[in-house]
Order: structure tokens, then C-alpha cells, then sequence
């Protein structure tokens, strides 16, 4: 009854509980919240203490004393740390609702990847319980990000997406709100940043880290050779002499770096459509693929996939957005139309 | 010269508006591309691209769809994304009466009613412990009861005169002009020809004659930011990272939001404009060019 009051006072949300960035998305206000899932953890006297959450935990990634952790609680899109993620949920929440006297107990809708499992589906719900929902309610991301991206996913006509994430690519056949086919793989934006690391460190030698991988990918980075080629200057620390040293890199050798996880994509949107009924097949092939999440921001991601599959392939708009957006626009359909778009 | 090419020789005769199949069509014979390049290019049939290049939206899929298509053909074509993009949108607005609400979901969204009644509810009980605990609720109503009814006369007296004086007075001369404008004498025929009368006023402030306006924002900081223009149309909507410029146009006034108002520097018609955000927040919202 209490908390039915206190949802008075609370907006419903969908949030997108990413592994590298955590999306909040409020009816009638958009987006109002997008950091990095990272939660810093003091240990005080063998007690765990929230240090910072999002973007300022994120500026210690790497740049930590001993005695704190910047540590991110998701893994592969799903909860690596059950308390943390609760913490950071909490924390998001909160700022959300900074202005309001009462604390907020907001109705909840939290994308998860389409091949969770009941254990991980769970223990995300009982996360966001925890943190203060009234009621929670799981969407699978592919959906989100179709309904996002403005796809016709209630008409009789198979629609596909592929949502590049940070540590997952779901990739789904939807059709009549729901999902027909889907499949997902563990590479993502952080495999990206990896393999340009393990790229530096084989070529010159040094080591760098993970912010410093992931502004190369995002300046230079490309998923198609293109005539332009584009450089950019880098420290790390170099392993033989201990010091830090500069080099420039160029988009084409990062090119050559990135094709092992692209290819892990390639291969699996052509499985999916190795595996879409015939009749979907068919509406795909006229109507496209559409790229949504931060991978599908990498320069080329689409030549690359037509390249491959021959198919028409589109970036969404505001692809960083569209799970975000489609959680939020799926509460307001099933709010209106008593429509089921979400998972079990 | 492919099939497309063939169909289309003498289709580019009006040049007076541009519509964004024909820009497309005119810039891929300018490069000297092939419709089949083009087809290899986008991963597009014949067929489509030849319903894009002819404006034939209704043979495409959805409209998110074909705003990729012309976003990767401009590409391909290397020409500025959104001048196409906002002639098509407005062409096709035009043709289908679309109104774009696909693109920005929660925008039009009415609250909840039962959410809505629960608030009013709960003001009003509020409302209530309020008079209540100041107690000029009970005195009044027990002390002077001829006085609380010289005010509810007084009230409906005061509302008569308004509601004698308002509505009246605009209706008339409209009603006056009718007749003559059609020349018809029965009084049943009033009703219609006045709306006829005011029509082609109204299809005067088409919204695809209204003039077209530029608004330029700069971003200093990171920010979150919608714009839309006088007719609904959402210019932008998008997280925009610090260092960039950007210029968007529409029909005035421009509703802009921001997430992040003072990282933010916003100019119109060459002037500077005043952010003024939310002290707590940093959120800002305004209305340029009213």
C-alpha cells in the first residue's frame, strides 16, 4: 500500500542494464541518465563501501590505490556481482529521482540479453527489487531496440535486428511482437577494445588500457576499408624498457585488428538467417537489417554486413539509445493496449 | 545505361522543388554511378531503388527503413545526409499524413488517467486538511450564511456578463461575410460556406509553405539534446558528444531541450541565445525563435 503511494511519486523507467553503459529512459522526459556500469568499492576495514558510480567511477578505472576497486558488476550483459549491481541500480534510481522529497518506487522495465538464463533473468529482477522497484518487468533487448529504432515489429512481416552491445550481439527475427528466432554471442564492444589492445601489445610492445583501447576504436576505428586512412597518437607503457612510450596507430591496421570479433558477428547474423522461417527470410531480404547499440557506431559496421550477406543494411538512428527508448515505449504499449511484449 | 536509368530520362523536368528521390537520381548521374552499382553498394533490389529514386515510398517498408536507405545512398554519394533526410520527411509527411511519432516514442504521451485522478485525489484531500487545520472552513460556514450567498450570486452574475460579452462578438462578422462571399441566400447554406470562406486561409498556413529557418548549437560539454520545430517535426534527438557544431532547420519556433544547458551554446539568426537551466538538474528547455 505504502509503496503504491510512494509509485505516486515515482516515474516508470526502462532502463538498459548494459555492461559498459547503463541507459535510463523516463515516460515524458527521454533519456535522463547514461553512464558507464562501473561502481568504485572502498575496503574499509574489510567492509565493502560505494566509492563512486558511473561516470566518476569510471574516470578511476585502472587509476585506483589499493585499497579501492573500480569494478564492473555486469559481464557478458548479465550480473557478474549480484550486490553491486544492486548498489549501482540503487544509485541510478535515486539520481533519477533527486528532486523528489519522498523516495521514489518507480514501475521498472529492464532489457536483458534474449539467452538469459531463469538464474540470471532472477537475479536481475530481484536486483532492481532491491533497489527500490514496485514492480519489475524484463523485456528481451533485441525487442527493445527494434520497438526503439521504430520498426514495424506488431505487423505480420519478419523484421531484423542486430543490437551490438558492450559485451553481447543480439541478433533476433521479430515478427507480431515477438521474438521468432534469436540469437546472441558474447562478443561486443569490449571484445573491440581487447583486440586493439592485444594488437598493440604484439606490435609495439606496450601495453594499454581500457579507455585508452576504446578511444581508438571510437576515433579511428573502422569495420570496412575505406580509401581515407586515419592516424592517432597513444602512449602506453612499453613492457621491454618499463616506460611509458607514443606511438600513432592508423585505422587500417585497427581494421586488421577488429576482424576477428567482426567476423564472430558476420557468422552469426548469417546463422539466424541460415535459420529464419522462409517466409520472414524473404521479408528480410526486401525490407533490411538494422544495426542498433554503441557497436553499430563503428565506422563501416554496415558496408561490412551487406558486404557479407548482400542484404540491405541500415544504422538505427540514436543506435546508442534504442533499447532504452523501446523498454519505455513497450511499457506505454502495454500500459495502452494491453500488449505483450515482454519476456517470461 | 541500366532499367532505372532508362525509365527515368524524362523524369527530371521539374526542377522547381526537388523532392529527395530526384536530388538522389540527379547526384548519382552527376558521379556517372550506375543504378546497378548503386543496388551492389546498398544491398538494394532494382525494384527498390527504383521506387526510392521515384519517390514511391508506399512499395518500400517502414518509413525507419527507407531513412537508412537514403542515408547510406547519400553516402555512397558522398553529399550532406540532412537536406535529403528533411526533404524527405517533409515530402513525406505530405504524402502519407504520417506524423512521425515512430521516431520519438514517448513524446505525445498522455499521463495515465488513473494516475492522474489518484494525484488530483490526494491534492485534494491535502487541500482539505489544509482549510481544515487553518479553521476558516467551519467558521465560515456556521456565522454568516447571507454573505457566502451574496458572493455565489455576485459570481454568477459576473460570469453571465462574461459569457454575454466573449463568445459573441468574433462569431458575428464571420457569419455577416458569408453570404456575400457565396451569394446564396438560404440561411441552412451559412454554416458551410463561412468554413469554406476560411478555408483557403487555412491550407495558406500549410506547414509546407512556412518558411524554413536556421538554428545553430555548439556543444562545449557532452549533452543530451531534442529539437523540434513548430510543426511537431523532431529535428534531433541525440547525445551529443562536446566539440561538436551543428546546424538544423526547420519551421520557427524550435523547442529545444537539453540535458546539459550550460555545456551548450545555441545561436539564431546569427544572435546568441540565452540558456537559462535548471540550477539543480542543468536541464534546460526553451522555445527559439517565437
Amino acid at each position: 500500500m505504502f509503496k503504491r503511494l510512494r509509485g505516486m511519486f515515482s516515474n516508470d523507467m526502462s532502463i538498459d542494464l548494459g555492461t559498459a553503459n547503463t541507459l535510463i529512459y523516463v515516460r515524458e522526459k527521454g533519456i535522463v541518465l547514461n553512464e558507464p556500469s562501473v561502481v568504485a568499492i572502498r575496503n574499509h576495514h574489510g567492509q565493502k563501501i560505494v566509492e563512486a558510480v558511473g561516470v566518476e567511477a569510471k574516470r578511476m578505472l585502472g587509476r585506483t590505490p589499493g585499497n579501492i576497486t573500480a569494478i564492473r558488476p555486469l559481464k557478458d550483459g548479465v550480473i557478474a556481482d549480484f550486490q553491486v549491481t544492486e548498489k549501482m541500480l540503487q544509485h541510478f534510481i535515486k539520481k533519477v529521482h533527486s528532486h523528489s522529497i519522498i523516495p521514489p518506487s518507480p514501475r521498472v522495465l529492464i532489457c536483458v540479453p534474449c539467452l538469459a538464463t531463469e538464474v540470471e533473468k532472477r537475479a536481475i529482477r530481484e536486483s532492481a527489487y532491491s533497489a527500490g522497484a514496485r514492480e519489475v518487468f524484463l523485456i528481451e533487448e533485441p525487442m527493445a531496440a527494434a520497438i526503439g529504432a521504430g520498426m514495424p515489429v506488431e505487423e505480420a512481416c519478419g523484421s531484423m535486428v542486430v543490437d551490438i552491445g558492450g559485451g553481447t550481439t543480439e541478433i533476433a527475427i521479430l515478427s507480431l511482437n515477438g521474438v521468432v528466432y534469436s540469437d546472441s554471442v558474447r562478443t561486443g564492444g569490449d571484445r573491440f577494445d581487447e583486440a586493439i589492445s592485444n594488437h598493440v601489445r604484439r606490435k609495439f610492445g606496450s601495453v594499454i588500457g581500457d579507455t585508452t583501447a576504446e578511444r581508438i576504436k571510437m576515433e579511428i576505428g573502422s569495420a570496412y576499408p575505406s580509401k581515407e586512412v586515419r592516424e592517432i597518437d597513444v602512449r602506453g607503457r612499453n613492457l621491454a624498457e618499463g616506460v611509458p612510450k607514443s606511438f600513432t596507430l592508423n585505422s587500417d591496421e585497427i581494421l586488421e585488428a577488429l576482424q576477428e570479433p567482426l567476423a564472430v558477428i558476420v557468422q552469426a547474423v548469417k546463422r539466424v538467417l541460415e535459420q529464419s522461417p522462409p517466409e520472414l527470410a524473404s521479408d528480410i531480404a526486401e525490407t533490411g537489417i538494422v544495426i542498433t547499440g554503441g557497436g553499430a557506431l563503428l565506422r563501416d559496421i554496415d558496408r561490412l554486413l551487406t558486404h557479407e550477406t548482400g542484404l540491405p543494411v541500415i544504422v538505427a538512428e540514436d543506435s546508442l539509445t534504442c533499447v532504452a527508448r523501446g523498454g519505455g515505449k513497450a511499457l506505454e504499449m502495454m500500459d495502452k493496449r494491453n500488449l505483450d511484449v515482454l519476456a517470461p | 545505361m541500366s532499367e532505372i536509368d532508362k525509365d527515368s530520362v524524362d523524369d527530371d523536368d521539374h526542377k522547381g522543388w526537388e523532392t529527395p528521390g530526384i536530388i538522389l537520381r540527379r547526384v548519382r548521374r552527376e558521379r556517372g554511378l550506375d543504378a546497378d552499382d548503386v543496388c551492389n553498394h546498398l544491398g538494394l533490389t532494382q525494384r527498390a531503388l527504383k521506387a526510392l529514386e521515384a519517390d514511391e515510398y508506399d512499395k518500400l517498408p517502414a518509413a525507419v527503413y527507407v531513412r537508412g536507405y537514403i542515408r547510406r545512398y547519400c553516402d555512397l554519394l558522398d553529399i550532406r545526409v540532412e537536406p535529403v533526410l528533411n526533404c524527405f520527411e517533409s515530402y513525406y509527411l505530405e504524402m502519407s499524413g504520417d506524423t512521425g511519432s515512430s521516431r520519438e516514442p514517448g513524446a505525445a504521451v498522455e499521463l495515465p488517467t488513473a494516475k492522474q485522478a489518484m494525484l488530483l485525489l490526494l491534492t485534494l484531500i491535502l487541500a482539505a486538511l489544509v482549510l481544515w487545520a487553518a479553521g476558516g472552513w467551519s467558521k465560515e460556514g456556521s456565522g454568516d450564511g447571507a454573505s457566502t450567498k451574496d458572493a455565489g450570486s455576485l459570481s454568477a452574475a459576473d460570469v453571465s456578463s462574461i459569457a454575454g460579452i466573449a463568445p459573441e462578438k468574433p462569431q458575428q462578422p464571420t457569419v455577416e461575410q458569408s453570404p456575400a462571399v457565396t451569394g446564396d441566400d438560404t440561411s441552412a447554406d451559412y454554416g458551410p460556406s463561412a468554413a469554406d470562406a476560411v478555408e483557403p486561409d487555412n491550407t495558406e498556413a500549410n506547414p509546407a509553405v512556412v518558411e524554413q529557418t536556421e538554428i545553430q548549437l555548439h556543444f562545449v560539454h557532452d549533452s543530451w539534446v531534442e529539437v523540434s520545430d513548430s510543426r511537431g517535426k523532431m529535428l534531433l534527438v541525440n547525445l551529443q558528444k562536446a566539440g561538436t557544431e551543428l546546424s538544423l532547420a526547420g519551421a520557427p519556433p524550435f523547442d529545444v531541450r537539453l540535458g546539459y544547458g550550460p555545456g551548450v551554446t545555441i545561436s539564431y539568426q546569427g544572435r546568441p541565445v540565452a540558456i537559462n537551466s535548471d540550477s539543480g538538474t542543468y536541464a534546460a528547455r526553451l522555445l527559439v525563435g517565437k
